[in-house]
């Protein structure tokens, strides 16, 4: 089939790579044509993918005027941030002479109802709703490997052309879940929550851990041997960002309460997260009584989580306003993400960029671990000791083994342990 | 008018009495439907626009010649000298020692006439919007590091009554702050309030405010130090629970150190400044907390403004000068003793307490400067409640009882305009409910002045004697163009400068309060009876000596 690929989204990227993979024509209409090209996605397998297939030539760039008018499918992913664009897109559609109706796929996360707003510009066209359920870090078999694949679409004929479209992936019947669109982007919607239900549950759990002397590691190891409940997302820590899924959580608690159900759940949830956002400032602050003034303060990544330059909705920014309320310079490392945060925030006195992570620990009162970036995990702890003004380690991921760090002489402070 | 007037000789004061009292006796028999009949003129005569605030007194039972004979009274007593002495550092107050300078909290931080004062005041102000700015970010942090969400404001009279009314008439005007912010007050000494209030704060997130002029006030003290052992209980006994959670406001800096509020948390007014005048000053922290710092600049500009009307404007259309001449009016030469305050908006439902405390508290006294007993009445009682809601309860007396009883209505002519988060959805249906309330408001300054003359002819005629209104009521009327800090500023300014002209009328100090000295005091004494620490019933009257008996079982 000819498949029309919009969007700049990781989904669209592992969409492109694999429909071309297996044969179907597919253009990728993206107003920054050239740049296609150099796009990376924070995801090796994916970018050597794309390559592959530009190679082949399955994949080929185009934009909306070039674009042939026999193509059968379109695949729209958009960001929550940029519905108006692709709204504008779409009209532009449908200035185009093309014989309708065609297959229209919204893979964008815009919520509920997202689906029929983009239906509204092509009314003529079969809209149906494909849910991302990509993971960055191992975006290419999320998609691929998921073992039944939620569909938004109720029209019989309709299914029968997501399937031979989606046949090369997905060729067995019983691997389609179809249900009406609007249940399928609550579905969506409801899976995010639920995984935001168990982090933030864990950091809750963690925070009673504390108290009672119980390394929260070892409940989590326990909980994820037993089958019904399994090891993912029960890492308690700094709190959950990204955009994509802390929309989510936001659009589910905002529909949930204006329906009138009265459910605090998902508001109590994105309030702990939030909470956990500055859970390390709170320790520093005990540590410290409350006499922050004048301190520098070493944090190590300010991405939402590692192998992504990605910052939107991280810990970093909760915890960068709390440390500078209190007069507290901070010197910030980050493997990808330092160009976001300089953007971001610009100059300033009590922010210091620092290209080595070693450079960041040189005279601070305390050293806050925010990402997990595998460049952290075995750090020369000989090295921080000497050029530490003072030895706390604050690990906001637990990503250290607590004896090791204290017999090597430092103050140290996990999440739950 | 003022230039002919402010030749008379100031020994003639009584000559103006005299005349005041011929023609009080002469308006006994005259009806307010009278004096609107014969001058079509009226209104326009008798009402004065400024800034935001329309002043409509033609409601009163009073005529040009009237007016001129008090402001003649004005005159003799020196009005213009008194405010001038108001207005400098002059110490006014004489039974303290004091001046009065109230003004000079909202004087503009650059203002030319007094660069000192405004400094001093300034430098406070920028510590308090500070503290402010960093609980409105989510910033200001308890001894845990969790971020203040509670503030709870602990004082007494003039700690309490002007922040608690201020923060609640302009609840629309609350500042959005980035974690939910809520304010509270505690002012009554048996802890009422706080036994209702403890279980449902978080010691964790709760922010203490000791606000005491004096810093020994008993109600308040007691407050803070249940409130102290509450916190240490939760928190510990540690120094920086102390330092998170307690801000003290007080001219007494020696004394907040001493109960153990941080020097960084102590925020500072003056001797200067009356408890009840004090909202303007740090004391107003509540309010600031509550409509922001450009809302708060807003208020003290509101005030200022009126500062400016009361020392410049001509008499005849001096707002306050109105005020306080009217009241005096029908106090002292119409025989009216009660002075009801009646708001036509349910935010303004501290604003009698306050005015109580303002008008009773400054002017509720016998004896003049000059040691004599006072020869006229001094403050009416003061007494209301917000309009739509006292229609309900004692209008049937202001219609068909026996007193006579003059009111201030009280109304902002637009509300529900300024598309605020806290009523945006709904501001269809409340801008209509406020035009209910505003009709209401005419309706009932227009029977109490009226009587039977505002209903119909026709219904008139076949009406018993028990739906008979006798009318003739006085009544002033209060319009703001809204409720909002500014405006709020100005009313507040307005009735405050009116007690201060009645004062000079009536030749008294209204800024001391002995009167609620003596009592401390006693109960002082009566403390360690009750305790049962001993000491001796013998020396008391037989009703105490009795009732201390029941209460020691």
């Amino acid at each position: 089939m000819k498949v029309a690929i919009f969007g700049k989204t990781l989904y669209a990227g592992v969409m492109a790579a694999l429909l071309a993979e297996c044969g179907h024509q597919v253009f990728w209409c993206d107003d920054r044509l050239c740049e296609l090209f150099k796009q990376h996605f924070p995801d090796e397998s994916v970018n050597h993918l794309l390559e592959k297939q530009f190679a082949s030539g399955f994949l080929a760039c185009s934009d909306i005027s070039t674009l042939p008018l026999d193509i059968d499918v379109y695949f729209f992913s958009f960001s929550p941030a940029e519905e108006a664009a692709g709204l504008a897109l779409l009209h532009e559609l449908a200035q185009r002479p093309v014989i309708h109706p065609k297959l229209m796929i919204n893979a964008s996360t815009l919520g509920l109802h997202g689906t029929s707003r983009l239906r509204q510009v092509l009314p003529d066209d079969d809209w149906i709703y494909l849910p991302d359920i990509i993971q960055e870090g191992k975006a290419l078999n999320s998609f691929s490997q998921v073992t039944q694949l939620i569909v938004g679409c109720t029209d019989a004929a309709v299914q029968k052309k997501v399937r031979e479209f989606l046949r090369p992936l997905f060729p067995r019947e019983q691997q389609y879940l179809f249900m009406p669109v609007l249940d399928a982007e609550f579905t969506k919607l409801s899976i995010s929550g639920m995984l935001a239900t168990r982090i933030s549950y864990m950091n809750d759990l963690a925070v009673v851990a504390e108290k009672l002397g119980i390394d929260i590691s070892h409940v989590r190891q326990g909980m994820a041997a037993d089958s019904r409940i399994g090891a993912a997302y029960l890492y308690p820590g700094a709190g959950f960002g990204g955009d994509n899924f802390s929309h989510d959580i936001l659009t589910l608690s905002d529909t949930v309460s204006d329906t009138g159900v009265k459910s605090r759940l998902l508001a109590q949830v994105w309030d702990i997260n939030e909470q956990q956002k500055e859970l390390l400032f709170r320790k520093l602050w005990n540590y410290y009584h409350g006499d922050l003034a004048g301190k520098t303060v070493a944090i190590w990544g300010a991405s939402f989580k590692e192998n992504t330059s990605n910052v939107q909705q991280s810990p970093v920014h909760v915890m960068l306003k709390a440390l500078w309320a209190q007069g507290v310079t901070v010197k910030l490392h980050d493997p990808q993400a330092l160009p976001e945060i300089a953007a971001l925030y610009g100059q300033r006195d009590d922010l210091v960029l620092c290209n080595d992570q070693y450079e960041a620990v040189k005279g601070v009162h305390a050293l806050c671990l925010l990402t997990a970036w595998k460049q952290y995990w075995s750090p020369n702890y000989k090295y921080l000791l000497q050029h530490m003004q003072h030895p706390l380690v604050l690990d906001g991921r637990n990503i250290y083994d607590p004896e090791y760090v204290k017999a090597q002489g430092f103050a140290y402070m996990g999440v739950g342990r | 008018m003022s230039h002919r007037i402010q030749r008379l000789p100031l020994n003639d004061t009584q000559s103006v009495l005299a005349g005041l009292t011929e023609a009080g006796q002469q308006f006994q028999s005259v009806h307010l439907k009278d004096l609107f009949a014969q001058d079509a003129e009226r209104f326009t005569r008798f009402h004065v626009r400024f800034d935001e605030v329309v002043y409509d007194f033609s409601k009163h039972r009073l005529d040009q010649k009237v007016l001129n004979r008090l402001i003649d009274f004005a005159h003799a007593q020196d009005l213009s000298g008194w405010i001038k002495r108001l207005f400098s550092e002059e110490a006014i107050n004489y039974t303290e020692q004091r001046s009065v300078m109230h003004w000079a909290l909202r004087l503009p931080q650059d203002d030319a006439s007094h660069p000192a004062l405004a400094q001093q005041v300034h430098e406070q102000l920028q510590r308090m919007f500070a503290l402010v700015e960093k609980i409105h970010s989510g910033q200001y942090r308890g001894a845990t590091g969790e971020v203040i969400q509670d503030v709870v404001n602990i004082g007494v009279g003039g700690s309490d009554l002007g922040p608690l009314m201020a923060s609640h008439a302009l609840a629309d005007f609350r500042q959005a702050t980035v974690k939910p912010l809520n304010m509270h007050f505690v002012s009554t000494m048996d802890g009422s309030q706080l036994s209702e209030l403890l279980h449902r704060l978080r010691p964790e997130t709760t922010l203490f405010i000791i606000s005491s002029k004096s810093f020994s006030t008993i109600d308040t003290l007691s407050n803070a130090q249940t409130v102290r052992l509450w916190l240490e209980k939760a928190l510990g006994q540690y120094a920086q629970v102390l330092r998170h959670h307690f801000v003290g406001v007080s001219t007494k800096p020696e004394k907040m150190t001493a109960w153990g509020i941080a020097p960084e948390n102590q925020f500072l007014f003056w001797d200067w400044v009356g408890g009840r005048y004090s909202l303007w000053s740090c004391i107003g922290l509540p309010i600031a907390l509550s409509i922001g710092v450009e809302g708060f600049r807003q208020f003290l500009a509101g005030a200022h403004a009126i500062d400016r009307h009361f020392q410049t404007a001509p008499f005849a259309q001096n707002i306050p000068v109105l005020m306080g001449l009217i009241g005096a009016w029908n106090n002292n030469f119409l025989d009216i003793q009660t002075h009801a305050m009646l708001p036509y908006d349910g935010r303004l439902k501290y604003f009698s307490s306050y005015l109580q405390q303002l008008e009773m508290e400054s002017n509720g006294k016998s004896i003049q400067r000059d040691g004599q007993a006072v020869n006229l009445d001094t403050c009416p009682i003061v007494w209301g409640e917000v309009g739509p809601n006292a229609q309900h309860a004692f209008y049937q007396l202001l219609h068909q009882g026996t007193h006579a009883v003059s009111c201030d209505f009280i109304a902002p002519v637009k509300r529900y305009n300024a598309n605020q988060f806290t009523y945006a959805e709904n501001a269809e249906a409340l801008v209509e409910q406020h035009h209910l309330a505003l009709s209401n408001c005419l309706a009932q300054s227009r029977l109490l002045a009226f009587g039977n003359q505002a209903l119909g002819a026709d219904v008139l005629e076949s009406l018993p004697a028990y739906k008979q209104y006798e009318g003739n009521q006085p009544s002033s009327t209060i319009l703001l163009s809204e409720l909002n800090p500014y405006s709020l500023g100005m009313l507040i300014a307005m009735y405050e400068h009116k007690v201060f002209v009645q004062s000079v009328l009536w030749n008294i100090n209204p800024f001391d309060q002995w009167g609620v000295e003596k009592g401390k005091e006693i109960a002082n004494q009566l403390l360690p009876l009750l305790n049962g620490e001993g000491g001796n019933l013998e020396g008391l009257d037989a009703s105490t000596r009795g009732l201390i008996e029941v209460l020691l079982g």
